[in-house]
């Protein structure tokens, strides 16, 4: 006759889940803890079944930044903030990534496998966990974090890369850089790009009342 | 900045027929046509697979130098060409290569 899982078996899962990955997610393990006990009914719950996790830890940092600085004396100001942040780091935009690796002396590198056509493709740099292109990824982000993700987005897509380290992440530190490229405002351009300091605006304001996040804008 | 074919042709040594060319996947780039590049770069066509190098780059920067031309940029070896379209790329290695 089952009783339910009992402490002493619950006790026992969630070590184990943790030893097994130490880093495990209060949302994951959750999920396990839930899908164990489903189980434990034989895939029909009796009763309601539940699971709060709470996880106490040191708060996950994450420094995104995006545009040049408005006077490029700043280059290597910017590069080296980058090169120090104790956390994630993360740059949408070509020309912020190439300045970087320039004043770091690191080598960008842009893979074409994979890429599918829908957004510009991602590059990857040493002491970087994720470089993508600019305003058009983060155009794409803007609206999931307002709204959600929507359903069929391909793990892969840059967007969504962005997205899923944001989530991950606790404390995140917006970097904006204000210098304006002229092109991006060509009459010509088939599409309209929206100025990137509104765009990072309305991300932190997303970030901070949708997703509780703790959020740092500032701009170079 | 850019240098004659002989030049190009001399700096290629013995057994190295290789073309490189670096597509821009900037924003500009991308917005006016570089995203039928790239897609070209990733599955070329079988006479170019072989004889070029096919590669992608976060910024060439081309679309803030004056003078430069209309994006999207590619850059063939040690020159950058402008507004360029699947074709009009295939039809300059092809000529390149030849």
């Amino acid at each position: 006759m089952a009783l339910g899982l009992g402490g002493e078996e619950l006790r026992r899962l969630v070590h184990g889940l943790v030893e097994k990955e130490p880093d495990i997610s209060a949302r994951m393990l959750a999920r396990r803890i839930v899908q164990k006990a489903h189980r434990h009914d034989g895939e029909r719950a009796r009763d309601d079944i539940s699971a709060g996790v709470i996880y106490f830890r040191q708060p996950r940092r994450l420094i995104l930044a995006t545009g040049p600085p408005f006077h490029p004396e700043r280059d290597r100001e910017l590069a080296e903030r980058l090169a120090a942040f104790p956390g994630r780091r993360i740059i949408c935009g070509g020309t912020t990534a190439s300045l970087v690796a320039r004043e770091l002396g690191r080598r960008i590198e842009t893979p074409l496998k994979g890429f599918s056509g829908d957004l510009p493709p991602v590059s990857s740099m040493e002491g970087f966990h994720l470089i993508t292109e600019g305003i058009l990824t983060l155009g794409r982000l803007s609206p999931w974090l307002a709204q959600g993700l929507p359903e069929g987005v391909p793990r892969d897509n840059p967007a969504r890369q962005v997205y899923r380290a944001l989530q991950e992440s606790d404390q995140i530190t917006l970097l904006a850089g204000t210098r304006i490229n002229e092109a991006h405002q060509d009459p010509n351009l088939p599409v309209e790009l929206e100025i990137r300091r509104n765009m990072v605006k309305r991300l932190a304001e997303d970030l901070k009342g949708r997703h509780l996040k703790e959020v740092t804008v500032e701009y170079i | 900045m850019s240098i004659s074919r002989n030049e190009a042709e001399e700096r290629k040594g013995p057994g190295e027929p290789k073309v490189s060319v670096t597509i821009c996947a900037g924003t500009t780039c991308y917005v006016m046509g570089g995203a039928d590049l790239l897609m070209l770069a990733e599955n070329p066509p079988a006479d170019l697979a072989d004889r070029v190098e096919w590669s992608g780059c976060a910024c060439l920067g081309s679309c803030r130098e004056e003078g430069a031309g209309r994006a999207p940029f590619v850059r063939i070896g040690e020159r950058v060409i402008s507004r360029v379209d699947p074709e009009s790329l295939l039809k300059e290695l092809r000529d390149e290569l030849r």
